[in-house]
């Protein structure tokens, strides 16, 4: 089958960065199949085939959800007292108060005093989960002179201990099923005026392996509420948390 | 017919012979072999069986045979309080479940770490070695009776039709053997327990026995 | 166009699968159980290594000589190098200070007598016994209410020096001892069920290597 090919191009010569990409003799044989797409398609220089092959990919990237409309731009507001889902959880913060002492939790200096953020948790798996799951999902910022350093993996500084309200027990583990009254405390250092505000960051999980790690288990936080709250003086024993 | 044009690429007739249905046949090959393959792989829970741990079925007062130690559990209990000696009292808005344990440790001094409790509601509630569902028998020597107790809060709907499971390694049960406890708790118990307040306490572990009430 | 005619090749004999494939067929099974033993190493360091599986036996009477190489956890390596004798292993005439032995339980004394090099770490060892069926029974410090000695293997007053914890080492206080001694005894109690005949008396630093005294009698 040898067809004269009066093309110029015919002739192996470098082509132009902006010439047809395909070599000569497989564009030949485009033309003589008689299939204007093939003729089309390989008489396309580099660069178009290129571009195209990416917007091609990206328009398949539309039937799983690519092109979906990003709802939000970051952190939703936290309100208080409404019940918010960030498995494996639901918290529900009511409100953010300091006081000095708590009996059955100790400061690591006298002259400190506890920020607690109170709240309730509920576990809506279907499995117990311990506590330090329950540590990452709410963090608190925008608090001067807080002892705990903040963590890496999470925004803000995590609880040094979440104690449940009617007993001062650590919470853990979090068994589903059950609502417990908890409260986040973070130490605060006493040389530093109690705070009026403070903000409250809520993360969702992740129930999954990690890239080196193949255990299943509850990972990478992702803050999704982001609440300012006033914070007050504890008022009673019933409002703080307290040992038995 | 024209004279071949020495410029022309020369193709060789054997390659044109390979028919479309050659091509189509070999790819509807390939992709049914990938269907195969994916149904052999996710029809049958190979993965899970090939790990699953080797499941113990008992009940309470009567003795499983494990291949580490012989186990016994006694009478469950519970209450809205319990009283453990390690920390103050502990209460829950559901109830704790205390259950004894005789563990016999065979072969080797056994450290059984792993237990577990299996609502009658389908949940799995954890039990750690401290907090407030715990479990900590420390090592056992052979031959010598272990006594500890499980303690597990629950809400008061996974009590009936409740599985207690314990293992040697925390971490991993896969491949060896579990102990089921089915513990026989009545919805009567479970109401009962709810509506109590009276703090059970929850005995360290020791050899001794416990004194019967 | 014609093509290019190729001659038939000549009738060649038919030969049997099984005599083309003779050789692998051969090395089949050869290949099949390395590939088995190959991917079978896990068995041997994550089973077979985990416990007690290579014993310097000592008879009864005799003196054993105790050589190996344990991972100091540093990294690096220390040297065990002890002789041990077994004195005698007997019913404990006196329990250790409050220790209370549970029903249906005994305590026997396992007297030992080991030399090595005082310079030597030997903190990481382990006492137990054993009886016929091969159970161990191990010997613990702190158990049924009483506290014996921390390391079974050294005198409680001069154990010698301990291993090297890295970066802990300069905020550990330097307890001011006595160096130990090149030869001393030792005296332990374990605790074991009524009716075992202890038979054996097994010490280790690191498994799989141990020492295996057989008790007299």
């Amino acid at each position: 089958m040898g067809v004269a090919v009066a093309h110029a191009v015919g002739a192996p010569t470098l082509a132009p960065v902006s010439g047809p990409a395909a070599p000569p003799d497989l564009r030949a044989r485009a033309r003589a199949s008689g299939s204007l797409v093939a003729r089309r398609a390989l008489d396309q220089p580099l660069r178009r085939i290129g571009i195209g092959g990416a917007l091609v990919l990206l328009a398949a990237t539309a039937a799983f959800g690519g092109l979906r409309e990003q709802t939000q731009d970051g952190p939703e507001v936290l309100v208080v007292d409404a019940p918010v889902d960030v498995a494996p959880f639901e918290l529900t913060v009511h409100r953010v108060v300091w006081t000095t002492e708590l009996p059955g939790q100790y400061l690591s200096d006298d002259g400190n005093r506890w920020v607690g953020v109170v709240a309730t948790v509920r576990n809506t798996t279907d499995a117990g989960v311990l506590g330090h799951t329950l540590r990452d999902a709410l963090t608190l910022t925008d608090v001067d002179g807080l002892v705990q350093e903040p963590r890496t993996l999470v925004p803000g500084v995590a609880a040094s201990s979440i104690a449940v309200l009617a007993d001062g027990s650590s919470l853990s583990p979090v068994q589903p099923g059950l609502t417990y009254e908890a409260a986040f405390l973070f130490e605060q250092d006493g040389s530093v005026a109690p705070p009026t505000s403070a903000t409250v960051l809520v993360q969702r999980q992740r129930w999954g392996t990690g890239i080196l790690d193949p255990t299943v288990s509850w990972r990478e936080p992702t803050t999704t509420l982001r609440g300012e709250l006033d914070v007050r003086e504890a008022r009673s024993d019933a409002d703080a948390e307290g040992g038995s | 017919m024209s004279v071949p044009d020495p410029t022309a690429p020369v193709v060789p007739a054997t390659r044109v012979r390979r028919s479309r249905g050659q091509t189509v046949g070999a790819a509807a090959a390939v992709l049914a072999a990938l269907a195969v393959g994916h149904v052999v792989v996710s029809a049958f829970p190979v993965d899970d069986r090939v790990s699953a741990p080797f499941v113990r079925p008992t009940v309470v007062g009567e003795t499983v045979e494990l291949r580490y130690a012989r186990l016994t559990a006694g009478e469950p209990t519970g209450s809205t309080v319990v009283s453990p000696v390690a920390s103050s009292l502990l209460s829950t808005p559901g109830v704790f479940l205390t259950v004894p344990l005789t563990i016999v440790a065979s072969g080797q001094p056994r450290l059984i770490s792993f237990a577990e409790l299996l609502g009658g509601d389908g949940r799995t509630y954890t039990v750690f070695t401290s907090g407030r569902s715990s479990f900590l028998a420390g090592t056992a020597q052979p031959g010598v009776p272990r006594y500890a107790t499980v303690s597990v809060e629950v809400p008061p709907e996974a009590l009936p039709g409740a599985h207690l499971r314990i293992g040697l390694n925390q971490e991993d049960q896969r491949a060896d053997d579990l102990a089921d406890i089915d513990l026989g708790i009545t919805q009567a118990d479970a109401d009962a327990w709810a509506a109590d307040d009276t703090p059970v306490p929850v005995p360290p572990r020791s050899d001794e026995p416990p004194e019967q009430p | 166009m014609s093509t290019p005619s190729v001659p038939p090749a000549p009738e060649a004999p038919v030969v049997g699968w099984w005599r083309r494939n003779r050789w692998a067929l051969v090395t089949l099974p050869v290949a099949l159980a390395l590939a088995l033993v190959a991917s079978g190493d896990r068995v041997r360091t994550l089973w077979w290594e985990q416990d007690l599986r290579r014993p310097t036996t000592v008879a009864a009477g005799g003196t054993g000589d105790f050589h190996q190489r344990v991972y100091d956890g540093l990294g690096g390596t220390l040297p065990i190098d002890v002789q041990v004798h077994l004195d005698g292993v007997d019913d404990a005439t006196t329990l250790p200070d409050q220790m209370e032995l549970p029903d249906g339980t005994r305590a026997v004394q396992v007297d030992l007598t080991l030399s090595a090099n005082p310079d030597s770490v030997l903190s990481g060892c382990v006492l137990a016994v054993r009886d016929a069926t091969g159970t161990r029974y191990d010997y613990v410090s702190n158990a049924w209410g009483a506290f014996q000695a921390v390391i079974p293997c050294v005198p409680e007053d001069t154990p010698g020096p301990r291993a090297s914890l890295g970066d802990l080492d300069e905020k550990l206080s330097d307890p001011e001892t006595a160096p130990r001694p090149a030869t001393w005894s030792v005296s332990r109690v374990v605790v074991v069920p009524e009716e075992t005949e202890v038979t054996e008396v097994v010490l280790w630093w690191q498994k799989p290597q141990y020492l295996l005294l057989e008790v007299p009698g």
